[in-house]
């Protein structure tokens, strides 16, 4: 194709778009909710794993060790810890080094904690990592059992939640985007169908003077595409200002669990030109599809 | 009338001179777009357009076409006369690969109908130029771009578009009237505006449907005048009609369709009717 009938074929299809700018303005508005949804349940999923990182690395099972325990029975229990599967890292903490992290997490109050070393009420223990969040119910148990326990810490009730939250999310998300898909489809596919229907005597003689499929074809698959692409930009822009202001409102909350969230939020102009390219990317494959069904059904060359 | 009177045999023999072509529209013809190889349906044949008992019968039981035989050949002019639902329509459509014939064979120059690619169909085409009753110009554009539109998508430089409607519109007579649009032209102007575009890819064949349908008696003949010129240059002229009254006063071949059966063929001159 030579580069005049290219950009000859690519302001038709821009001109489809404008012909038919109402039914163009109901394809881009629900084509860009459907990536809106998208983008979002996207950031959120992301967002999700970091605060989960977060939380999983601030609530590591903790194994308290009895008081009055002696060191060879400490390091039996050690040995045991490190044999068990689904265990990734034990570390051991001594009472010592108990006391001294309580005063690092005081900051400015730890010289409250001065003298303790002497009599230091704090237990060791053993701070073991799991390989999977989900086992952290089972460890729990297994580890009661070993001797020298004092207690076993786990979080298990916030593991259980986070996670439960993000399957959900998931399930409900994709559903959502499912059905938006599919309506976004249908309603450009529609519009494609307008246009057709629009330049019907056009394309009759197009067909007559022996314009060719591809060339005859061409001018709706740019319509579809710039309606993706329209559509892609929109959602972009809207998805920056409803991040932004999100974040800076998470960032101003003084409450202590939301600043946990807020700490760990997911920079946008990190990802940015994934964000951009995902819309661009779905947003013009749905364009096509929707664009190619409609010309095969309504356009026969 | 006698330039083209040598093309004018029903069955031009092999030694039937080439036809003319006017200078000009030669080398315009260089450069039309890439065409397409087919070798494969290569064939030297004395008629550009051959039926050979062809039959159409539609999905809904209609028999359109009866074991058709036609033979037309290089240059000759062909009034193809009958009532309407007679099978005029669908013999243009079969022509144009519209539709594909129920049984029989069909051979439009080069290409062999019942073996023809999708992708070929629009070479098909471009040997052949359509002009319909009802014209189909498109309203938005003036006569040059409506002329300049049919070369515009078939992928021909603009130097060549720039070049080619100018002698095209001289051609039909309408250098005068290039700016105007469709509806400040009358009937038969606007026939001549769709004449000169099934002119441009210097096709081999001019297929008319009706073309004095909607136009005026006293301009129905400008127009006939003026495929009788076409077909002086050297192009095959078929002109589908109802009305026997224009068939009988010029007294060129023609075939009669009836109920999708040809009921006669008079060559040229013949006395008929």
């Amino acid at each position: 194709m030579r580069g005049g009938s290219f950009s000859y074929l690519l302001k038709q299809g821009i001109v489809n778009v404008w012909l038919n700018r109402v039914m163009s303005f109901a394809s881009v508005a629900i084509l860009t909710a459907c990536l809106i949804i998208i983008g979002g349940a996207g950031l959120l999923s992301l967002n999700m794993r970091d605060i989960f990182k977060a939380v999983e690395n601030q609530n590591e099972v903790v194994v308290f060790i009895e008081e009055g325990a002696s060191e060879t029975e400490i390091e039996t229990l050690g040995q045991s810890l490190r044999n068990m599967e689904r265990v990734s890292e034990v570390v051991y903490v001594s009472k010592a080094e108990a006391l001294e992290e309580q005063k690092d997490y005081m900051g400015e109050d730890g010289y409250l904690l001065d003298g303790l070393e002497d009599d230091n009420p704090l237990p060791a223990s053993y701070r073991i990592t799991l390989l999977d969040i989900d086992d952290m119910e089972s460890v729990r148990a297994e580890v009661e059992t070993l001797s020298s326990v004092d207690s076993v810490s786990a979080p298990t009730h916030l593991a259980e939640t986070l996670s439960g939250i993000e399957s959900t999310m998931l399930i409900l998300g994709g559903i959502i985007i499912g059905i938006l898909v599919v309506a976004s489809i249908v309603v450009i596919y529609n519009t494609i169908k307008l246009t057709v229907f629009e330049r019907r005597r056009e394309i009759s003689i197009m067909k007559y003077v022996g314009a060719t499929n591809g060339f005859i074809r061409f001018p709706f698959l740019v319509e579809g595409l710039a309606i993706g692409l329209i559509s892609a930009i929109a959602a972009f822009v809207i998805i920056i200002l409803v991040y932004q202001s999100l974040a800076n409102m998470l960032l101003g909350s003084s409450v202590a669990w939301i600043s946990t969230i807020s700490a760990n939020l997911v920079d946008f102009w990190d990802i940015w030109y994934w964000v951009a390219l995902a819309f661009a990317g779905s947003g013009m494959l749905i364009g096509a599809i929707a664009s190619m069904s409609s010309m095969k059904k309504h356009l026969q060359v | 009338m006698d330039a083209g009177s040598n093309c004018q045999q029903q069955k031009p023999g092999p030694k039937l001179p080439k036809t003319e072509e006017c200078p000009k529209a030669k080398s315009a013809r260089r450069g039309h777009g890439k065409k397409r190889p087919h070798d494969a349906n290569k064939r030297e044949s004395l008629y550009l357009i051959e039926f050979k008992s062809v039959s159409k019968v539609y999905e809904n039981g209609t028999v359109a076409l009866d074991k058709v035989n036609l033979f037309i050949g290089k240059g000759e002019f062909v009034f193809v006369l009958g009532h309407s639902g007679a099978g005029k329509s669908t013999l243009l459509k079969l022509m144009l690969r519209e539709e594909a014939a129920t049984k029989g064979r069909i051979i439009i120059g080069d290409y062999n109908l019942n073996k023809i690619k999708n992708r070929d169909i629009p070479y098909l085409r471009r040997n052949l130029g359509v002009v319909f009753q009802d014209f189909r110009l498109i309203p938005t554009m003036t006569a040059y771009e409506n002329v300049a539109f049919a070369m515009h998508v078939t992928n021909i430089p603009r130097k060549e578009i720039r070049r080619r409607v100018p002698y095209i519109l001289h051609l039909v007579g309408l250098t005068e009237k290039a700016r105007m649009l469709p509806n400040q032209l009358s009937g038969g102007e606007q026939q001549r505006v769709a004449l000169a575009r099934a002119l441009v890819h210097n096709p081999q064949i001019i297929i008319a449907d009706e073309p004095t349908g909607n136009i005026d008696p006293e301009l129905s003949f400008e127009i006939m005048e003026l495929l009788t010129e076409i077909n002086k240059l050297g192009t095959t002229v078929v002109v589908v009609t109802h009305e026997q009254a224009m068939v009988a006063s010029f007294h060129r071949r023609t075939v009669m369709l009836d109920k999708g059966r040809i009921i006669a063929d008079h060559a040229e001159g013949e006395a008929r009717l």
